[in-house]
């Protein structure tokens, strides 16, 4: 593997800027969005086959112990994602419209929009979901 | 080719993650065929997705042909297998009532 930290390296933090940060930022959110979609068809197939305990159960018992299900974090788990997808998909987005050459001027201005609208559908679903954490 | 197919991935993806939190807070009979048909997409575009953004990742690193050729048949072959799990564990939820 090349030196990838080096001192002239893109990747150095010193050479990088705000665009670039972006980029690291969507590379690894992109592979643990890869984690977690895995997991994620593995856990529903799984449950819809009644390998655990049932699908229902399994969604009471999140509901019931928000954080975790026999010692494993798992609606925290499903939340983290979901603020990390609202991420990815902004600025994927974003991205979108930069390759079209949309808005090149405004990079910087359109990144801080699309983390606020993220922050934003984070916020929106967990104060959603907050009832439903407490009635379970 | 990827490459389009990644952005139209991307932005389907979208819309399809829009749908599937949507429908899966219907509780009419008619949305169930809804259900299955958004889901099996998402499952679909999903796999492409991120198992074509892990090769982009991998090929940035430069590896020989060898390796390039090792990385596209295994990824495709763990796109193919997810999607059949996938399939196999939505039958129930969709087809069995």
């Amino acid at each position: 593997m090349r030196k990838i930290f080096d001192k002239s390296s893109d990747l150095n933090p010193r050479n990088m800027r705000l665009g670039m940060y972006a980029w690291v930022i969507q590379r690894i959110s992109g592979l643990y969005l890869v984690f977690f979609m895995l997991t994620h068809i593995t856990a529903i197939t799984q449950a819809s086959l009644g390998i655990t305990t049932g699908f229902q159960a399994q969604v009471f018992d999140v509901m019931r112990n928000p954080f975790y299900i026999g010692g494993s974090p798992a609606l925290a788990f499903d939340l983290i994602a979901l603020g990390i997808i609202a991420f990815h998909g902004l600025n994927g987005i974003r991205i979108v419209f930069l390759d079209l050459g949309f808005g090149v001027r405004k990079h910087r201005l359109s990144f801080w929009i699309s983390m606020a609208v993220a922050i934003a559908i984070s916020a929106y679903v967990i104060f959603l979901g907050l009832p439903l954490l407490k009635s379970g | 080719m990827l490459w389009v197919l990644q952005r139209i991935t991307a932005v389907l993806l979208v819309v399809f993650l829009g749908l599937h939190l949507w429908a899966s807070n219907f509780t009419v009979d008619w949305a169930a065929l809804f259900r299955a048909l958004v889901d099996l997409a998402l499952l679909a575009l999903a796999l492409f997705h991120g198992l074509n953004g892990v090769r982009t990742v991998v090929l940035d690193f430069g590896p020989g042909l060898q390796g390039r050729r090792f990385l596209s048949a295994s990824l495709a072959m763990l796109g193919i297998a997810g999607f059949l799990f996938g399939v196999y564990g939505f039958w129930p939820m969709f087809f069995a009532r």
